[in-house]
């Protein structure tokens, strides 16, 4: 008898969390863009009008778990609805085996295009083959893949990190700037990282005065960035300038700074995270290249529907950057957003 | 007046500081920056919240058990936490309910995972996993994988404020649970009946201890230890991550034993953990001043955790004969 | 020029931090025979054949074996030698079979070098065969019963050719047909010409199995007597030099038992008994007897709480009480010391005192902490009242020899105030100057007004200490005789054949 009024309870516990969680994905409850979240495997029917021959566009994400990646989702599914496609979209939880399997179900479902931001260069290869062997065409997004795509919807991340870096000499003064500046890095043989570090490293390298110490890999996580900067506050002199891979760490560094008195220190990063570029706006960070994932986004169903159309695309089609600072911060400020938007 | 320990635990404990004290110089030696005040104020900062996390780890380890589920619990209950402060808009209203409603949270994943264990005996390797799985499946599902931003000032102090200046607000938490724990571990009923049920449980239950009870409340406390890390952790970073905490166990483990706990259960100690937690915070600080790669870091960090308990064996075995 | 001593050790001497097991024992062993060699727990036994075996290396003395001194001190050397030990923890490999048990580390090999297998098998069951045992060579051992393991082990020794064959404690774990069996077997090898130095507590098998005996004490040689030329209580008496024949004419006088019943089991049913009737009054000894099985334990189950009473009732004072679990029975004031000590009773690596106040912590808590000193000084106070032999209360109780353990245990329920208490075995494994102790201790509790249930094996025992015996056969209870009427002649049939003539 007692037995059976504790399994009766813990039942009841365990539907409880569930239906806690569950009431967590509300949409008001987070700072999600435009109102939507984004669940795996949710499919967005095309408008009423535009009912016979309407594409379907199959998406690989490569993960949600961080704004960036998350947000992708959810802009390619709105815009793809806005143009009249059928949008079905997955996650691979950084899993290159997930993805694979991941693309196999889209392949399965029915998908006239494949839209892909791989977990890495090398591995959905399995899933790409089956696409090119069913004759479905592949635009990668974000990052790229060796072959068979047919288009890559990305970003120059090089080009970023060296905005940045020419952006930050200015800010430091020119020419004649000197005193040591801390990298915090992303993730370890991550191509996305090692292009903005030569960006970045292109950049200051034309200054002899500037030199760059670098952090151990924080994989793009706030919480390994705080203890890297502080230690590296603390082992070295003469810091004039913070650079992270990417916003949410820069973020992190910029907190140290604030706690620990270094006022004068600047804090860069790149990815136009709304979070940053509202700090800029307030003092206390100082620039940052946007990397907005709606335009990306935008633009990969845009090249996807023009490969459906019967038209080639360029084999990179550049999303495009810009870089902001105080200067131009009020155009890009917007709490609303996630991340700093070029579209307008 | 305290009762003195056998001789064997006296002999673990200093090997702990003789340890402590090796390091130490080893690291002065190779920075500079090491044995500074900031530094070190640093190093409490950063080692709080993996410490409490620890904390929970040693009274389920004790206990004879384990629990996988601690770094996916703090990052749940760091996002429900999240979720209602950014609801009431880092009102102190917000504050106190998220903080209540975390550690509720946790505190029922820790009577599910407890009781599981104990009522239905499952083994706790296996149950302990499988929470932590749905707690990290949990966390992901609260905002769909999306951080939780903005959550105010006033929220940031609980995690990330200091006192005196300097010193870490978590910090003084982290001192504050240890003491509290090592006199319940110590002076209270409860305390002492975790190490009879971690020696040998049916011994225990023999003797007319509630072996069942006390497994789920020690679960339970676990949980809630991790919860609260959650919350701080929260704090800190100003942001709700639904991946922190990610292989806080496995450093958890690693600090109890070197701690002195033995995975056996009935011998453990929270101090022990303290410095076990301590000395692994040291091996990163240590690594990040003198600025080895981070693939060094990991291969020297498992190296060095065996030679530390290679250590502890091989000086009380040595000592006592 | 033969020696007619197979092996002599001179002048041992072992010495650990504190204590010195042995001092100056001579021991000899003439060829071919069975020499019994016994002694209290603590008196070295163990540790001399642990010289003998090369376990332990000797501080002192010479040890020689067939005519020439000893002087490797490896194990795998005196192995070679011809002298082999079967410990009390047999060591085989269960999940081996009896063959490869045998023949571990001494293979018979192909002209390849690989190990051949058919030989293996064909002189294990030769060996077994030659032993009149039956036992199938390509058994796995975990399909043995304790009594052909225990066979195994032998014929390990005889595979290597043992010349000297050293057995401790063998027949605690043996039923008494598979002593029997034993007993053949060691005579079988007397009369291939192996000498057998046997070990055991069990005083009785001396006398079936042994030529001559040797007695230590604390360290030290005693005595060392034909078999024929001594007397069992002259043993008991060489061994702990304690006069017992003064003590069993004091305990055999009957004295009056109380009106008072403090327990009382009527038509008591559980998953293994039925139909138990027994009472339990103020300061009686009831006794349990049975052979294994017959559901003695699982009586003291039910009245401590861990076997759900499925009919009938128990009574405490003449008010019936539903225990459903030990801290039911705690309060009750019942007290359970389990069958096995190590595994139910203690948590071994706890130190002493923490053993002791399992059951009773809460009385030492005072303004929400637990005062040590209040418990420091309760403990020894025990550790002095129970003469528990231990270097201090903070030792690991793991340390202890069994009969300190079992003090130990009786103490926890000491301190907790029971007034039932319920003893499952508690001499098993015990040495004899132990065993006197417990016994008294039993008689002082009763002195005290405690009751007490005891479940034993060893009738001599109960006929010793009981006022009343119960004997229990499959489960149910056949016959209760009263100290006036004892005989054991008809308890020990009665226990075997399962009724009453």
């Amino acid at each position: 008898m007692k037995k059976n009024k504790l399994v009766m309870t813990l039942t009841l516990v365990l539907v409880m969390v569930m239906m806690l969680s569950a009431c967590g994905s509300e949409p008001s409850d987070t700072a999600a863009n435009n109102g939507s979240s984004g669940t795996e495997g949710s499919t967005t029917g095309g408008t009423e009008g535009e009912a016979e021959g309407t594409f379907t566009i199959g998406f690989s994400n490569c993960s949600q778990d961080t704004p960036f990646f998350a947000n992708m989702t959810p802009i390619i599914e709105e815009y793809g609805k806005g143009k009249g496609v059928e949008v079905i979209s997955l996650n691979a939880d950084n899993d290159v085996s997930k993805q694979n399997k991941d693309i196999q179900d889209l392949l399965s479902r029915g998908i006239d295009i494949l839209i892909i931001n791989p977990v890495n260069e090398d591995g959905p290869s399995a899933g790409i083959e089956a696409c090119n062997n069913a004759g479905v065409p592949v635009v990668t997004v974000d990052k790229n893949i060796k072959k068979g795509n047919d288009a890559w919807v990305g970003r120059d991340n090089k080009e970023m990190g060296r905005l940045v870096g020419e952006r930050l000499i200015e800010l430091l003064g020119g020419d004649s700037a000197a005193g040591t500046i801390l990298e915090i890095q992303g993730t370890a043989g991550s191509t996305t990282m090692m292009d903005r570090r030569d960006g970045f490293h292109e950049a200051i390298d034309k200054v002899s005065g500037l030199k760059i110490v670098q952090s151990s890999y924080c994989d793009y996580d706030r919480s390994k960035a705080i203890p890297a900067t502080q230690d590296l506050l603390q082992a070295n002199k003469d810091v004039v300038a913070i650079f992270g891979h990417n916003d949410d760490m820069a973020m992190g560094a910029a907190q140290v700074c604030k706690e620990q008195n270094f006022e004068n220190v600047l804090v860069c990063g790149v990815d136009g995270l709304m979070e940053a570029v509202l700090k800029i706006e307030e003092g206390g960070y100082d620039c940052t290249a946007s990397n907005d994932p709606v335009l990306l986004g935008q633009t990969a169903v845009d090249t996807a529907l023009k490969i459906l159309g019967g038209e080639k695309a360029d084999a990179f089609v550049d999303a495009g950057t810009v870089v902001i600072d105080k200067s131009n911060v009020a155009e890009y400020a917007d709490s609303s957003l996630d991340f700093a938007t070029m579209v307008k | 007046m305290k009762t003195k320990m056998n001789v064997n635990q006296i002999i673990k404990k200093y090997n702990l500081i003789f340890l402590l004290v090796v390091f130490i110089i080893i690291s002065t030696i190779l920075s500079p920056s090491f044995l500074t005040l900031n530094n070190f104020l640093n190093l409490l900062q950063q080692a709080s919240i993996p410490g409490i996390v620890a904390l929970g780890m040693t009274l389920v380890i004790i206990l004879g058990g384990i629990d996988l589920s601690v770094g996916s619990v703090l990052a749940f209950s760091g996002m429900i936490v999240s979720m209602v402060v950014f609801r009431f808009q880092g009102s102190a209203v917000g504050i106190l309910a998220g903080c209540l409603t975390g550690l509720v949270v946790s505190a029922i994943m820790g009577l599910v995972t407890g009781g599981l264990i104990s009522y239905f005996k499952l083994p706790d390797f296996i149950a302990s996993l499988a929470m932590m799985e749905i707690a990290r499946g949990a966390a992901l599902l609260t905002t769909s994988g999306n951080p939780v931003f903005n959550l105010g000032d006033a929220f940031h102090v609980i995690g990330g404020g200091f006192v005196f200046g300097k010193l870490a607000i978590s910090a003084i938490f982290w001192v504050i649970l240890t003491v509290i724990l090592a006199l319940v571990l110590k002076y209270s009923i409860f305390g002492r009946t975790l190490f009879a049920i971690g020696g040998n449980r049916e011994a225990a239950r023999l003797s007319g201890i509630k072996t069942k009870r006390n497994y789920v409340v020690t679960y339970v406390l676990c949980a809630m230890l991790s919860g609260f890390a959650g919350i701080l952790t929260a704090s800190w970073m100003s942001t709700g991550q639904p991946t922190a905490g990610t292989g806080y166990e496995l450093d958890a483990i690693a600090a109890s034993v070197i701690g002195g706990a033995s995975l056996s259960g009935g011998v453990g100690s929270v101090t022990g953990t303290f410095g076990g937690v301590f000395l692994l915070q040291i091996l990163t600080n240590i690594f990040n001043l003198v600025g080895l790669p981070s693939y060094y870091q990991r291969i020297a960090k498992g190296g060095i955790i065996i030679l530390a308990l290679l250590l502890n064996k091989f000086v009380s075995k040595s000592k006592v004969k | 020029m033969q020696n007619e001593n197979i092996l002599e050790m001179r002048k041992i001497d072992k010495v650990f931090p504190g204590v010195k097991a042995l001092e100056q024992v001579d021991f000899s062993v003439k060829r071919g025979e069975v020499h019994c060699l016994i002694g209290a727990n603590g008196a070295g036994k163990s540790t001399l054949m642990k010289v003998l075996s090369s376990a332990y290396t000797e501080d002192g003395g010479e040890v020689f074996f067939d005519g020439k001194i000893l002087k490797s001190h490896s194990t795998d050397e005196r192995r070679k030698e011809g002298i082999a030990v079967i410990y009390q923890e047999l060591s085989l490999f269960h999940e081996l079979t009896v063959g490869e048990n045998v023949y571990m580390n001494y293979y018979p090999k192909t002209r390849l070098k690989c190990v051949d297998w058919k030989k293996l098998f064909q002189d294990t069951q030769a060996l077994a065969d030659s032993l009149n045992i039956k036992i199938n060579a390509s058994s796995q051992v975990s399909e043995l019963n304790i009594g052909q393991r225990q066979l195994t082990e032998i014929m390990k020794a005889l595979a290597c050719n043992a010349k000297l064959i050293v057995m401790d404690e063998p027949s605690s774990t043996l039923s008494q047909s598979e002593f029997e069996i034993l007993v053949r077997v060691i005579k079988d090898l007397k009369e291939k010409g192996i000498t057998i130095i046997y070990i055991s507590h069990h005083l009785e098998e001396l006398f079936t199995v042994g030529d001559r005996i040797t007695v230590l004490r604390d360290g030290k040689f005693v005595t060392c007597k034909n078999i024929d030329d001594i007397t069992e209580d002259q043993l008991v008496e060489y061994m702990t030099g304690i006069n017992i024949s003064q003590i069993q004419r004091d305990e055999s006088e009957i004295h009056e038992v109380s009106e008072d019943k403090v327990l009382e089991l009527s038509h008591m049913y559980n998953h293994k008994v039925s139909d138990i009737n027994l009472s339990l009054h103020k300061a009686e000894v009831v006794g349990l007897y049975g052979l294994v099985g017959a559901g003695r334990t699982e009586v003291l189950q039910s009245i401590f709480g861990l076997a759900p009473v499925t009919a009938g009732e128990i009574r405490i004072h003449e008010k019936k009480v539903t225990i459903k679990n030990p801290q039911d029975a705690i309060r009750h004031k019942i007290g359970l010391t389990p069958e096995n000590r190590k595994t139910q009773g203690l948590v071994l690596i706890l130190p002493v005192w923490e053993n002791m106040t399992l059951v009773s912590l809460a009385k030492f808590k005072a303004g929400g902490r637990i005062n040590y000193r209040k418990i420091n000084a309760e403990c020894d106070g025990y550790k002095e009242k129970l003469k528990i032999k231990t270097p201090s209360i903070q030792t690991v109780t793991r340390n202890l020899s069994g009969g300190n353990q079992q003090k130990v245990i009786l103490s926890k329920w000491l301190m907790q105030d029971c007034d039932i208490l319920l003893l499952d075995e508690p001499t098993q494994g015990i040495d004899v100057v132990a065993k006197e102790e417990i016994y008294n201790l039993i008689r002082e509790m009763t002195a005290m007004g405690k009751s007490i249930i005891v479940v034993s094996s060893e009738l001599t025992e109960l006929l010793r200490i009981c006022d009343n015996i119960h004997v229990m056969y499959d489960g149910k209870q056949i016959m209760s005789s009263n100290k006036a009427n004892f005989n054991q002649e008809q308890i020990l049939h009665a226990s075997v054949i399962g009724r009453t003539v």
